[in-house]
């Protein structure tokens, strides 16, 4: 019942178009919404938590500033090369 | 137990496989990989040492994450059997890669005081599945990148003055930067940003929501159109050379539309939030975006994401297109 009512609820925010108030902040703000078509859109479009997991690694996001750490630290450098930087456009 | 190191190969002035760059980085870049394979490509995944060792490392499987488990530990292992004078840099070695970092550092253009976003791709569902055009690699998979506005830049994002029911259109500049640079079919891999003639709609309205304190809600609502016709000159990665399947007559664009909303600081003098879906139509496509493969030219719909983005060091990587962005 409660899985019920709470993802109705949630269907019954995702459908209500236009503007909605909330607290931004601590500000009761009047944000407006995004359609019920592009909010799931947007859901669609943007990495699950699995595929971004990667983004929890330490990156260092030039070859010169991992040789320089590894030094540091006396540890061996992994380096991942692309056309692209891996971590932007790839 | 190791330092993770992402980069590009492309750099502003001489790529790291240049073998005229002759910058620490560059020549210790090549050292490390010409001991691992002797490929045009330099793409891959290197384990080595600070002095420029390979301990381990692959081309070919770099995205078989079995693999790279594997290779990972056997670099460690060889690692350890290391003397310290075999693995570590000079001390006046290392003072070169130190200088030339502070160097690099202070060359740097990212926008602390402006706006970043992040912007992410991926194709839409087709109303119907089975006109998919890809293999099974390519339905999950999305890309990336980041748009980049100095502080005087992201004001144009906000119509004047800040008051409740103000409405203006963003500078065109600044929405072109987005549709020519921004909105491309980048999905599957690289494209070619659109030149600036290729701009045929470049609209973007921001109405100011609401006002409470220092904070303003705005909404933004607009469209972008690019199209291009290939002109007979051929350019590798925008478009194909002839053969089974690719159209006489290339052409390749996207249409977007653009819904959503952010929340201006004006203390702060920074946005504080951004949300804005762009749902677009794409057409085209080439062997390095992988669209030629499977004749996958469209049009089909591609959605694209722009949200704030984080403030951590690899949140700070430059977009694909920044050396056409101008700045000096």
């Amino acid at each position: 019942m409660s899985h019920f009512v709470t993802g109705t609820i949630a269907t019954l925010l995702l459908l209500v178009p236009g503007i909605g108030l909330y607290a931004f902040q601590g500000q009761s703000l009047t944000t407006p919404k995004l359609s019920a078509e592009n909010a799931k859109l947007r859901d669609l479009v943007l990495p699950n938590p699995s595929e971004a997991s990667y983004r929890t690694i330490p990156w260092r996001t030039s070859v010169l500033q991992g040789i320089v750490d590894a030094q540091k630290n006396d540890k061996p450098i992994m380096i991942y090369l692309m056309n692209g930087h891996p971590l932007g456009c790839t | 137990m190791l330092v993770p190191a992402a980069d590009a190969i492309e750099r502003p002035g001489k790529s790291l496989d240049d073998k005229t760059n002759t910058s620490f980085e560059g020549r210790l870049v090549r050292k490390i990989k010409t001991q691992c394979n002797d490929l045009g490509s330099y793409q891959g995944i290197f384990v080595a040492t600070p002095s420029g060792q390979l301990l381990a490392g692959t081309h070919h499987d770099a995205r078989d994450t079995r693999k790279v488990e594997k290779l990972l530990r056997a670099g460690l292992e060889k690692w350890k059997t290391l003397s310290p004078s075999d693995r570590l840099m000079t001390k006046d070695v290392f003072s070169k890669a130190v200088a030339e970092l502070a160097k690099e550092e202070g060359r740097k253009r990212y926008p602390d005081d402006g706006l970043v976003l992040s912007v992410i791709c991926r194709d839409l569902p087709l109303p119907n599945p089975k006109d998919f055009k890809g293999g099974n690699v390519h339905r999950k998979m999305y890309n990336q990148d980041y748009a980049w506005f100095r502080k005087s830049e992201a004001r144009a994002f906000l119509p004047e003055p800040l008051i409740k029911g103000a409405k203006q259109r963003v500078q065109r500049d600044v929405v072109e930067r987005l549709a020519r640079f921004h909105f491309v079919d980048l999905v599957r891999g690289h494209t070619s940003s659109y030149p600036q003639k290729a701009v045929e709609h470049a609209d973007l309205t921001a109405e100011v929501i609401d006002v409470k304190d220092h904070l303003v809600s705005l909404r933004y609502r607009g469209r972008t159109r690019t199209s291009e016709v290939h002109d007979g000159v051929h350019i590798e990665g925008k478009w194909n050379r002839p053969g089974p399947g690719i159209p006489k007559l290339q052409t390749r664009g996207v249409d977007a539309k653009l819904e959503g909303h952010a929340v201006y600081d004006q203390k702060a003098e920074k946005f504080v939030s951004f949300n804005v879906v762009v749902v677009t139509k794409r057409w085209g496509g080439n062997v390095y975006n992988a669209r030629a493969q499977f004749l996958d030219f469209g049009p089909t719909p591609m959605g694209i994401v722009l949200n704030l983005a984080g403030d951590n060091v690899a949140e700070q990587v430059p977009p694909l297109f920044f050396r056409s962005y101008g700045w000096n």
